[in-house]
């Protein structure tokens, strides 16, 4: 990996700063332009989809992002891959600069970086068996010879638990649950070190859920992935992640460690979030932190926090300044382990219950 | 003695399709009261919607055959000519669907859809109508309805456009509300407002709700009694906390068992359900559930299990009693 020619320099970094994160991820944007009105060939405004996110993912660590639809975490992980293409920011991928990279430089990174996509009925191709769906992938990237070949596609349905029978089979003729498990077959088959996956499980029924939330977790352990997990349901990302980031919208609004983060919530937005998540059990039913309206559509440009109109603690400055994701004050951070809030009041326990707001 | 508001029972649908006879209902059973939630719980072709649908008169013959009885306020629903139903359907009983963005009809302003129910069921004057839909719309919580009224469905957000159907299914005031996955297609803190909002409207007006879905978390959230469907079968109903406390079919075990909760430790192992849920034409023949059971024995694969009545005022259709049997290792295909 050392002679890539493409590549920009790696980000300088402290020799104390530990193992080389699998994937850095520095004040992403990505804007897409929108046009209104009579003309149609000029740019009304931009849709700030993802508005400065960074981030980090140490080798097998899982990273969970949550956040409600239009909040940006699937634009964040198609424009890691270049996908769509960022707007400006940075994306390292094992302390390789891969963000703006065409398609010919970006070929190598995509075998250490995969996608697993939401949709299994929409993103296997109706046309090519589950044999040659899971083999293309090497046959881009020319990992083995054609004797080999067939032999590795049985070893990534053992691995994923389809029976070998499903070879010569078509998407159609398999369940939800069994084509998700061919789409990770897919993204696994050149052996990447990061797995990106954009909500693997939403379209699947809850009893196969747990299926695929097992395998997934059990692959990580096996073979030491890199995990950036995707979902808007708040339980299944808490299950397999142990770092956890919320998003509301294009903006990551508080990151930290999993347990802590659905504890003691410290953005107003995770609070209420948290708070709105139904506990399967009519026992443990508790208080709801109402939030008035819905995301706002992010064409918006804000000068401050984004979540100051529906936030119950916001202040005249929040709609002033933005607030930036800092890290906690020592008397407040988890032993050991960082944790980031994008609030001005975030640390500041007794504004909570100055202003009303539910004891959580 | 009077009548019950809603006593379906043996309720069967059935789709005459090339591939052979799917049973998409087979023999299903339950009655709601004014006030009450009634959840049906179940994965995707599990019969839940189709049983509902059923009741409206809504299953297209063919290929879809509808038998049982169905009786509200003593009037059975399924034998009923064309055009009584047609005047129960939306006044007496209403409907809220999944999906909000397609069961609505993007050439027409909220306006012109939310007044087609009250001129046509209650026989309001057109300015009746809109000054009654600009009042439902004021209730579901859409600000400066008097405006937003003549908009058209797509300028609406997916949560604005599940109240707008509320409020078109809440205009006549029925007896009984279909609500079929009313917060599926939402995100979190939406969903939770729009449940607020139908338990609300259900406390001041009494509507009886069967609420259709797959997440527990809504169950347990709304729900006073629970019916759990498995291949077109009722495997199991209960009060909703017996069923979550005690639950008696493998099924709903191994339901409950299989979803991670934001109120336990992270990482805990999950026990899903093991297998494929099963195809409705090839049904096996005896517990449509025993193929996944964990607790299956060999009566299971022979004989259907009818529901047994529970100690504690459940029913349930199992041979094996599962707090007292030790469940097999899962064998996952």
């Amino acid at each position: 990996m050392n002679s890539l020619p493409h590549t920009l320099s790696a980000p300088p970094r402290p020799l104390d700063a530990g193992p080389v994160p699998v994937l850095e991820v520095r004040d992403l944007k990505v804007h897409f332009p929108f046009t209104r009105g009579p003309f149609w060939n000029r740019t009304n405004g931009f849709v700030r989809a993802v508005d400065g996110v960074s981030f980090k993912i140490a080798p097998g660590e899982t990273l969970g992002l949550v956040g409600e639809s239009g909040c940006g975490k699937s634009t964040t992980a198609r424009a890691i891959l270049n996908l769509v293409p960022p707007t400006s920011g940075a994306v390292y991928l094992q302390g390789h600069r891969i963000d703006g990279l065409d398609e010919h430089a970006m070929r190598p990174f995509r075998r250490q970086a995969q996608m697993v996509f939401q949709d299994p009925f929409a993103s296997l191709n109706p046309r090519m068996t589950v044999g040659s769906i899971v083999a293309e992938p090497m046959d881009i990237h020319k990992l083995h010879a054609p004797s080999e070949r067939k032999l590795e596609v049985l070893r990534l349905m053992e691995l994923v638990g389809l029976n070998p029978r499903f070879l010569n089979r078509y998407p159609h003729e398999c369940s939800g649950g069994q084509r998700q498990r061919i789409g990770i077959a897919r993204a696994l088959a050149v052996r990447p070190q990061l797995l990106l996956c954009d909500e693997p499980v939403s379209a699947l029924d809850v009893s196969i859920q747990a299926q695929v939330i097992n395998l997934l977790m059990d692959l990580q352990q096996r073979l030491g992935l890199s995990l950036l997990f995707i979902a808007h349901d708040l339980a299944v990302v808490r299950h397999i992640a142990r770092r956890i980031g919320v998003m509301y919208l294009g903006k990551l609004v508080e990151l930290g460690p999993a347990e802590a983060l659905y504890t003691d919530p410290r953005h107003p937005y995770t609070r209420a979030l948290l708070s709105s998540a139904l506990i399967p059990d009519p026992a443990r039913q508790r208080q709801r932190i109402a939030l008035t309206g819905e995301v706002p559509s992010p064409d918006r440009e804000y000068a401050g926090c984004r979540f100051a109109d529906r936030c119950p603690i916001a202040d005249p400055k929040c709609s002033i300044t933005s607030p930036p994701l800092e890290q906690a004050p020592p008397d407040h951070a988890t032993a050991g382990v960082s944790r980031e809030a994008a609030c001005f009041y975030a640390w500041d326990v007794t504004r909570w219950a100055e202003k009303n707001a539910p004891p959580k | 003695m009077p009548h019950k508001l809603l006593q379906v029972s043996d309720l069967k649908v059935e789709f005459r399709t090339d591939d052979g006879v799917v049973r998409a209902v087979d023999g299903v059973s339950f009655e709601i009261e004014p006030g009450q939630t009634l959840g049906l719980v179940g994965e995707s072709g599990s019969g839940k919607s189709v049983s509902n649908l059923a009741l409206l008169g809504l299953v297209p013959r063919p290929p879809g055959y509808v038998s049982g009885r169905a009786l509200f306020r003593g009037a059975d629903l399924l034998t009923m000519p064309q055009k009584q139903i047609t005047a129960i359907r939306g006044r007496r009983i209403a409907m809220i669907f999944q999906d909000p963005m397609t069961s609505l009809n993007p050439f027409l302003t909220v306006a012109d859809q939310l007044t087609e129910v009250t001129r046509r069921h209650l026989g309001h004057t057109p300015r009746q109508a809109l000054d009654h839909a600009v009042d439902m719309l004021t209730r579901v919580g859409i600000a400066s309805p008097e405006r937003r009224i003549f908009d058209y469905p797509h300028q609406f957000s997916g949560g604005m456009r599940q109240r707008v159907m509320i409020a078109m299914a809440l205009s006549c005031k029925p007896d009984v509300l279909i609500a079929d996955e009313p917060t599926t297609a939402l995100d979190v803190t939406v969903q939770a407002q729009i449940l607020d909002l139908m338990r609300e409207l259900q406390r001041a007006e009494g509507t009886a709700i069967i609420l259709i879905t797959h997440d527990m978390g809504v169950i347990a959230a709304m729900c006073h009694r629970v019916h759990v469907m498995y291949a077109g079968r009722i495997v199991e109903e209960a009060p909703v906390g017996q069923l979550f406390a005690v639950p008696r079919h493998p099924y709903t075990l191994g339901l409950l068992k299989s979803i991670p909760r934001v109120d336990e430790p992270p990482g805990t192992q999950l026990n899903p359900i093991a297998g494929q849920p099963p195809d409705l034409a090839h049904l096996p023949p005896g517990c449509a559930f025993a193929p996944r059971c964990p607790y299956s024995i060999a009566r299971c694969t022979q004989e259907v299990p009818p529901l047994f009545d529970a100690p504690d005022g459940g029913r349930f259709a199992c041979f094996v009693d599962v707090r007292t049997t030790a469940p097999r290792e899962a064998v996952c295909e």
